[in-house]
């Protein structure tokens, strides 16, 4: 990433936390952390990745996600954001907002391979993060 | 939280109160295509209708006109992250224009204060005719009817049936019994639009009488 790019994104960031209540310092912590693990080749995360290595208590859980679905807004545009459902075989299939949005709209969600209906499906639905390739 | 995957969607949702705003938020910002886009949009959409309806008293036939209506529509949408814009030129002034700020994707609407169903098809002809071009990202509309008498329902039955009669079209109806969708081919391209008609109910009774009524 070259400093110009760099320096857009910083304050983007600086933006963004201004109006938000995520703490200052944890944000741009978390910020550096993840331009870091970019330049080092990594492409996928989710807020449990980022936990893991943050070493975070469990009342910044919100906070890692806020701060990963915020550099998800297309004004920002460092992540395409995903989700994925996870089946009983703990196998992750990738589904589409469309199918995300009619799940939420009607209440029922059917696993996009058997056709099977999930009760209680949000329960195993994971937002993931993707770097958009410049 | 789950240290490979993450926070779940329920997670997420209980820790922001069970409001499921923010997971809408996520939900417009992970569109990846047309879809997506109308599928999030209809739940927006939806929610600014909502918000209008709250605020009916607001407005009225003799002091509201279709402008002013649909310009409260658009700015809740701004307000959602949308570019949306009332009044703008693209074969024509369009009621209403919503776009996806990064995707190049559109959906158009037209509106019309409920003044019986040749009015409502004027609103039709200017979709069908003059702003739609049937294109892959420019196949679904809207029609805003905005119904300051009562009994809306019966209006958009009135408005459907008189379509039908004049039109070809093929109708069906949604779960939300004041909303209905029709699929048409569309008379410049000859390829199949869908035009989604909302019945927004904005009656509401000036006088205690009225309301008995």
């Amino acid at each position: 990433m070259n400093k110009k790019m760099m320096s857009e994104y910083r304050k983007k960031i600086e933006s963004v936390l201004e109006k938000s209540s995520i703490p200052h310092d944890f944000g741009i912590q978390l910020f550096y952390y993840v331009i870091n693990e970019i330049e080092n080749g990594h492409t996928y995360f989710t807020s449990g990745h980022l936990k893991y290595h943050l070493k975070t208590p469990d009342s910044y859980d919100i906070y890692i996600l806020q701060m990963l679905v915020e550099m998800s807004n297309p004004n920002f545009n460092l992540f395409q954001m995903g989700f994925n459902f996870v089946d009983d075989n703990k196998e992750q299939i990738e589904i589409s907002v469309t199918d995300l949005n009619e799940a939420t709209r009607s209440g029922v969600f059917y696993n996009p391979e058997t056709g099977r209906p999930i009760e209680e499906f949000m329960k195993n639905i994971y937002p993931f993060f993707k770097v958009i390739e410049n | 939280m789950n240290l490979s995957l993450g926070l779940s969607l329920e997670d997420i949702s209980f820790q922001n109160g069970n409001d499921p705003s923010f997971i809408r938020t996520m939900s417009r910002y992970a569109c990846k295509d047309n879809s997506d886009f109308l599928s999030v949009l209809a739940l927006d959409l939806e929610d600014a209708i909502d918000d209008l309806i709250k605020k009916r008293d607001l407005y009225n036939k003799k002091n509201s006109c279709e402008d002013l209506i649909t310009l409260s529509l658009a700015t809740f949408l701004k307000g959602c992250g949308y570019r949306a814009s009332h009044d703008t030129k693209d074969g024509g002034h369009v009621d209403l224009t919503v776009k996806h700020v990064k995707l190049n994707v559109q959906w158009k609407a037209e509106a019309k204060i409920w003044n019986g169903v040749s009015y409502v098809e004027d609103g039709w002809l200017q979709l069908t005719e003059r702003y739609l071009t049937g294109g892959p990202l420019d196949s679904d509309a809207g029609l805003l009817i905005y119904c300051f008498q009562k009994d809306a329902y019966s209006k958009l039955v009135d408005w459907l049936s008189h379509l039908s009669s004049r039109h070809s079209v093929t109708n069906t109806h949604d779960q939300n019994s004041l909303r209905a969708l029709s699929k048409c081919k569309l008379p410049s391209s000859g390829t199949d639009v869908n035009i989604k008609h909302f019945m927004i109910n904005l009656w509401f009774p000036t006088t205690t009488h009225q309301a008995a009524v």
